[in-house]
């Protein structure tokens, strides 16, 4: 067992190790250069007669004027002390601060998000799979179908054409509205309202189209599990359905499914770019895009670590706990 | 087992709680002694004269009195929960900043000599306060902290006459010594945002008494004060001496609401900062009001917000949430926010081009060392500039031929630069002269229809940076109509500056933005110069906007040189020769080619709020992004 966790463990440091590096090097090896760039493009705001010389400045204080080696060395040293540096386009902003006012965002709306799809989803999936529920269940498949196709943003628009804009029920963008705070007296139960009201809409649209995806993927591993001797034998014993139900057939149905939510919860940090795009939503997600369409080194590099350590983390997790979960999976 | 588990969730869940109470207590109010100025009327018995006799009698008099009093003081309240006042809506403005971003830009740095966002984006403009304004339709100044100034007649400096009586939000004066440490900053940080221009021709800045600055230049310029007095999307205002001096200009942020920071003179003072909304109540007292200079602005408050999309914009004024700015509303979005609510509206009341001018034009750039006159001559008929505004821009803008924008044209030079314009009628698609000056140039058409020189058809790739997108297909598809093989280079990655500067491009669409003032910005980026040859980077000194790789007409250079010695005025004879040669030689040459002025839908919403500067009232550029639009604020007048 200390074998496979050591294994295990080195396996995380390795899969750390060779993203974060790539994520380093890949955006660098696109031609061009972001510094000059972004530079030039100030110059559209402030000419600078000595171009040359605040290029040299600026690219010595983000230290790209230096051999990539001796960058990739100092991007090491700065993860492991915690420093990412700062924004290329948003200087003197820290890569941190750009992180650290994202995130939280992020982490609420899309765990929010993944949990309640996924229990939805399940239950759901679990009772389409189940041959003694009602027929109604069973025209939801097409119905879960449907769901899962419509492209993201199409329906995140439609949905804020209708509760937004016509009936407006829900703010149709950002995160909170402290103007509307600050009419409310400023007090908790007004930031809490404010926070919920702006994510109700994005996790609507967001467990909407989780459901389908965890619903079919659950229905057929019940139906799998349906057909295993063991589910025969309790029928023969003459067991309650119910019991055969929920301690033979979904327990076992959910496993896999429960493996595929430990990895979406490592990728919550991801976000949903798309969705956060759609409603304005102040995520990582946001912060992300911008940096990889201005190349954004420093932003991407740093945000991108926390993507992959959290994703690596649940991996991990998720083989180290698995045979605590599943009996027939040892650690080997 | 289950209990033991139960209570310590329950108590992990209380602990959170207070966790989250506590750091949203409201801060208690303290008892003071304060000293408080009371009116009383007393009766004072008087003797006075009546017909010459004197008579006692008792009248009443108005008298001031300082007591002492308790009051319950509150402290500064926290940036995110605390004792803010609630202010009604209907006297709160809400405005939308430059960009497209779930989060503003620049909100944890105050200091406006590194972060020129704090000022552009998220409206720190309440807050700090400039010498002047300007207002780019009628090229009127409105001197603010900077009662007037007087340039030298050799242009090698300026004298800047400061108002008396102003002070900063912490009380202190604004005298001289904040000028001079401001415009030092700027020359002395590497990264602050003016260093280059300031260093450049900034000999020395000195203070002659505590309202009079000093400034002699390192040379000859007679627009450079335009970087100190004038606004426009260059932003440059005062920072407090006695705030900033001990400080390390590079790395200091300005804020800390508990200090009171960012200190400034103007009426607001910031109260609440986060990534999505910065805000700003307004202050008790200002100088301005005191010295009878300007009313107080209607807006007791002032919120800063922003939306990622165009569409979320759209959506914002549809629902009465924003009532002024954000990005610029495509054509569509702007329509279908007016459709929905009767109180949006743009510049021009009529549309499509409801926009007003930036200052700018939208160009093809050309690099100049792939096309001589005869092929720019060449892809300049096979351009319906029309078509690209009906098609691309939906008819929101309409077609220009000369780097020209409308602000200069307005401020009387059209009469000079128009009939030179019309001499030339490069506006006039023309297959038959796209033919006449490519054969001019060497070429034939082959057996696919293409211009083709020693065997090689002559190609071009339209590079477009995404913001400008809608015109890269239209270009392509004219060019090829013409016999020209042209195709689109959709730049994601925002790598077109570099091209421009290494010279690996055939034609970027974009922008041209050169003078708002007079023609010589504008005319000046195409001096020989900046020329580069091919493989080259371009010289030291010269932007994006040099990048044209225009070898110079020796005529138009000599009078750019001539230009840029002397004040503009379209009423000296000899500076308006010197523009009429120079813009001859571009209408002739063609180094780049210009389709149509840049117009933004910068939207307004009367629900709330009226008196936004409009075509009908143009007392200032509408940009909020812009330093003038600050001039704004005191003419807006509530609606409720």
């Amino acid at each position: 067992m200390t074998k496979y966790i050591i294994r295990r463990v080195l396996q995380f440091v390795l899969i750390v190790f060779i993203a974060n590096s790539l994520t380093f090097i890949v955006p660098r090896l696109v031609r061009g250069d972001p510094i000059t760039e972004f530079l030039n493009n100030q110059q559209i705001l402030n000419p600078n007669p000595e171009f040359e010389t605040w290029v040299a400045d600026y690219k010595a204080r983000f230290g790209v004027d230096r051999p990539l080696w001796q960058q990739y060395l100092s991007f090491w040293a700065g993860v492991l002390k915690g420093d990412f540096g700062y924004s290329i386009t948003a200087f003197p902003q820290t890569v941190w601060h750009r992180i650290r006012v994202a995130l939280p965002w992020t982490i609420g709306l899309v765990s929010t998000g993944t949990l309640l799809a996924f229990l939805v989803g399940a239950l759901l999936g679990a009772l389409l799979g189940w041959p003694d529920a009602p027929q109604i269940f069973q025209w939801l498949v097409p119905v879960l179908m449907i769901l899962g196709g419509i492209p993201f943003w199409l329906f995140s628009f439609a949905v804020i054409w209708l509760f937004a804009v016509e009936l407006q029920l829900f703010p149709p963008s950002g995160g909170i509205n402290m103007l509307d705070v600050l009419i409310q007296g400023n007090t908790l139960q007004a930031h809490v309202t404010s926070i919920l009201q702006h994510a109700a809409l994005p996790i609507f649209v967001f467990v909407i189209f989780g459901i389908g995806g965890w619903g079919l993927s659950m229905r057929a591993n019940l139906i799998m599990t349906l057909g295993e001797d063991y589910i025969l034998f309790a029928h023969a014993k003459g067991l309650p359905e119910r019991r055969i139900f929920l301690r033979y057939g979904v327990r076992n149905a959910l496993l896999p499914v429960i493996t595929a939510l430990a990895m979406a919860i490592g990728g919550i940090i991801s976000g949903s770019t798309l969705l956060e795009s759609a409603f304005s939503y102040p995520g990582l997600g946001g912060v992300v895009g911008t940096a990889i369409g201005q190349r954004d080194y420093f932003v991407i590099s740093g945000a991108a670590f926390f993507m992959i350590l959290s994703s690596a983390l649940a991996l991990l997790l998720v083989d180290l706990l698995y045979p605590l979960i599943d009996p027939r999976v040892r650690y080997q | 087992m289950q209990a033991k588990k139960l209570f310590s969730s329950i108590l992990g869940m209380a602990i959170v709680m207070v966790l989250i109470f506590t750091s949203c207590a409201q801060p208690t109010p303290q008892v003071q002694i304060v000293e408080k100025i009371v009116t009383e009327i007393v009766k004072e018995t008087v003797i006075v004269e009546v017909e010459g006799e004197q008579v006692v009698t008792e009248v009443e008099k108005v008298v001031e009195k300082v007591v002492e009093v308790e009051v319950l003081v509150t402290p500064t309240p926290e940036p995110i929960i605390g004792a803010m006042q609630s202010i009604p809506r209907d006297r709160t403005l809400v405005l939308g900043a430059w960009e497209h971003a779930a989060q503003l830009n620049g909100t944890d740095n105050f200091n406006p000599i590194i972060n020129i966002a704090s000022v552009r984006t998220n409206y720190a403009k309440w807050v700090f306060e400039a010498l002047m304004y300007y207002n780019m339709n009628t090229g009127e100044e409105y001197p603010w902290l900077a009662e007037s100034y007087k340039l030298d007649d050799d242009f090698k400096g300026i004298t800047m006459y400061l108002r008396k009586g102003v002070t900063w939000s912490d009380d202190e004066p604004f005298t001289c010594e904040d000028v001079k440490f401001t415009i030092e900053a700027h020359m002395n940080t590497e990264t602050a945002a003016r260093r280059g221009e300031f260093s450049k021709w900034f000999e020395s800045v000195n203070c002659i008494d505590d309202f009079t600055v000093r400034i002699d230049y390192t040379d000859t310029n007679p627009r450079i004060h335009q970087r100190l007095l004038i606004g426009w999307e260059n932003h440059f205002v005062i920072v407090p001496e006695h705030i900033f001096a001990d400080k390390d200009v590079a790395t200091f942020t300005n804020l800390d609401l508990g200090k009171g920071w960012p200190i400034g003179t103007g009426p607001y003072k910031l109260i609440l900062v986060s990534p999505q909304q910065v805000i700003y109540d307004r202050r008790d007292t200002w100088w301005g009001a005191e010295l009878s200079f300007m009313d107080m602005p209607e807006p007791l408050r002032i919120v800063g917000t922003n939306a990622a999309t165009d569409e979320a914009y759209a959506q914002l004024y549809m629902t009465d949430r924003l009532d002024y700015g954000g990005f610029a509303l495509m054509l569509g979005s702007f329509e279908a926010a007016r459709a929905r609510n009767a109180t949006v509206r743009s510049w021009f009341t009529e549309g499509p081009a409801y926009g007003a001018p930036d200052g700018c034009v939208y160009q093809l750039q050309l690099n100049n060392n792939r096309f001589d006159t005869n092929v720019r001559l060449a892809l300049n008929y096979a351009l319906d500039r029309q078509e690209i505004v009906d098609l691309a821009y939906q008819g929101a803008t309409y077609a220009k031929v000369a780097p020209i924008s409308d602000y200069v044209t307005g401020a009387g030079w059209d009469r000079i630069v128009q009939p030179i314009i019309d001499k030339y009628n490069r506006d006039a698609p023309s297959q038959a002269k796209v033919d006449e000056y490519m054969k001019a140039a060497g070429y034939a058409k082959n057996a696919d229809g293409f211009w083709a020189k020693d065997g090689k058809v002559l190609e071009f790739v339209v590079t477009v940076p995404v913001p400008w997108a809608v015109m890269g297909p239209v270009i392509a598809e004219q060019f090829t109509r013409a016999g020209i093989k042209a195709s689109e280079n959709l730049d994601t990655a925002g790598q077109f500056a570099n091209m421009i500067t290494t010279g690996d491009y055939d034609g970027v669409a974009y922008v041209h933005c050169g003078s708002n003032f007079d023609p010589f910005d504008s005319l000046n980026v195409f001096h020989g110069q900046c020329y580069a040859e091919p493989g080259e980077s371009l010289p030291a000194g010269c932007g994006i906007f040099h990048g044209h790789r225009f070898e110079g007409d020796p005529g138009m250079d000599a009078a750019i040189e001539m230009m840029e010695k002397t004040a503009p005025d379209p009423n000296n004879a000899e500076y308006v020769k010197w523009v009429e040669t120079a813009v001859d030689a571009y209408m002739r040459e063609l180094p780049t080619l210009v389709i149509a002025e840049e117009l933004h839908i910068i939207t307004m919403n009367d629900s709330y709020w009226t008196g936004w500067p409009t075509a009908d009232d143009p007392y200032v550029a509408p940009y909020p992004c812009w330093s003038d639009f600050t001039l704004a604020i005191y003419r807006i007048q509530p609606t409720r």
